[in-house]
């Protein structure tokens, strides 16, 4: 697990101390104590999590995902902490695109439990895809186990009609600015493209979801036409993936 | 192994209902679907069931407020039904907090089909 890196951002030099100690003992760290730091640290290499403190002076924790989140191409996952303890928060923090959030101060046995979950969890990992971006051949696999390559076929087929009903919907609703609408949609692809292994388009629409929260609309404008590619990219590897491999 | 539960989906996009009726078909379970929490309540006044799968995310009514309408039913069979929830922002939540919302169990979005096969069979057997 020392291969897997976290990023700790955090301004009291005691907390810090604290959360260095118990990253440590399971995965490698580097620690930062202001959001500038953390943006500059960020920049030049890739952490698998991002612990984020966000009562901080100057910049707090949220400013400082925001530039995050723009800067890595949206791939950040980071989790935010904070002594805000309301119900109401976590959703808050989860609305605005945050990985996870936790109340302080810690307990620390929970506290590892959810970070190493973080880091094991499959379907938060973007990286470690390579050949398998347009289709997953293991979901692919466990498809057959269940399914008729008929059956299969019809599955894309919805997953690829729905695409185009979401898609039109988000185009509409980007002209105008409709963020619930585009937050909703972008979703549901993610959750579709997500069951059925079309990784390629479920990295694209969980950036696309971020950049709708945060309002990047530049980003978000050239990240659509990217799904739109894809999509044509999945359809083509569906025929040729059920047509010769029966 | 004949299997005559029914099974209940509430899930507004139809590329998960296709999936997970062709996945639940595989024990033999009968599945219907609602696309809101609206129409997941209408149906449960027509029909029996024995078992809601319920996206947490859908227009209309969510799922989170149509559990909590279910759980306060006056009938004790519909209110006391098992209902295990689904939705994409799952890891962000624990068992607890499921629990408090009034979810038997819990699926995680992307759905992995053994997982969603074995957490069914649990409850239904």
């Amino acid at each position: 697990m020392k291969s897997k890196k976290v990023l700790i951002v955090e301004n009291n030099d005691l907390t810090r101390a604290l959360f260095e100690n118990l990253i440590g003992q399971l995965f490698s760290f580097e620690s930062v104590k202001n959001g500038v730091e953390a943006v500059d640290r960020a920049s030049k290499e890739k952490f698998d999590l991002i612990l984020m403190d966000i009562q901080m002076p100057d910049m707090d924790g949220i400013a400082t995902a925001k530039v995050l989140w723009k800067q890595s191409a949206y791939h950040s996952r980071i989790i935010a902490l904070s002594t805000y303890s309301a119900e109401s928060v976590k959703s808050c923090f989860l609305e605005m695109g945050f990985e996870d959030f936790i109340a302080k101060p810690i307990r620390p046995k929970e506290f590892l439990e959810v970070i190493s979950a973080k880091l094991t969890s499959k379907t938060g990992g973007t990286q470690d895809l390579d050949g398998n971006l347009t289709l997953d051949k293991e979901v692919y696999q466990q498809l057959q186990k269940y399914n008729s390559i008929a059956t299969i076929k019809s599955l894309y087929a919805d997953l690829l009609q729905e695409f185009d009903q979401l898609m039109a919907q988000i185009d509409t609703a980007f002209k105008v600015k409709d963020q619930q609408t585009l937050i909703g949609n972008l979703h549901t692809i993610k959750g579709n493209s997500g069951t059925l292994g079309a990784n390629a388009i479920f990295i694209l629409s969980t950036d696309a979801d971020k950049m709708a929260r945060v309002q990047d609309w530049d980003s978000l404008e050239k990240t659509l036409i990217k799904l739109k590619k894809e999509r044509k990219i999945l359809e083509k590897y569906i025929i040729e993936e059920t047509t010769f491999n029966p | 192994m004949s299997n005559s539960k029914k099974i209940l989906v509430g899930e507004d996009s139809s590329v998960i209902i296709n999936l997970t009726k062709s996945i639940l078909s595989f024990e033999n379970y009968q599945l219907k679907a609602a696309k809101n929490g609206k129409q997941v309540l209408d149906m449960l006044e027509k029909e029996e069931f024995d078992l809601i799968l319920m996206d947490l995310n859908m227009p209309v009514l969510d799922g989170a407020t149509c559990t909590k309408m279910i759980r306060e039913m006056a009938d004790p069979i519909k209110s006391k039904l098992p209902i295990i929830a689904i939705s994409g922002n799952m890891n962000n939540y624990t068992m607890d907090e499921f629990r408090k919302l009034g979810f038997d169990d819990f699926i995680q979005k992307p759905l992995n089909y053994d997982k969603l096969l074995a957490t069914v069979k649990k409850i239904l057997g």
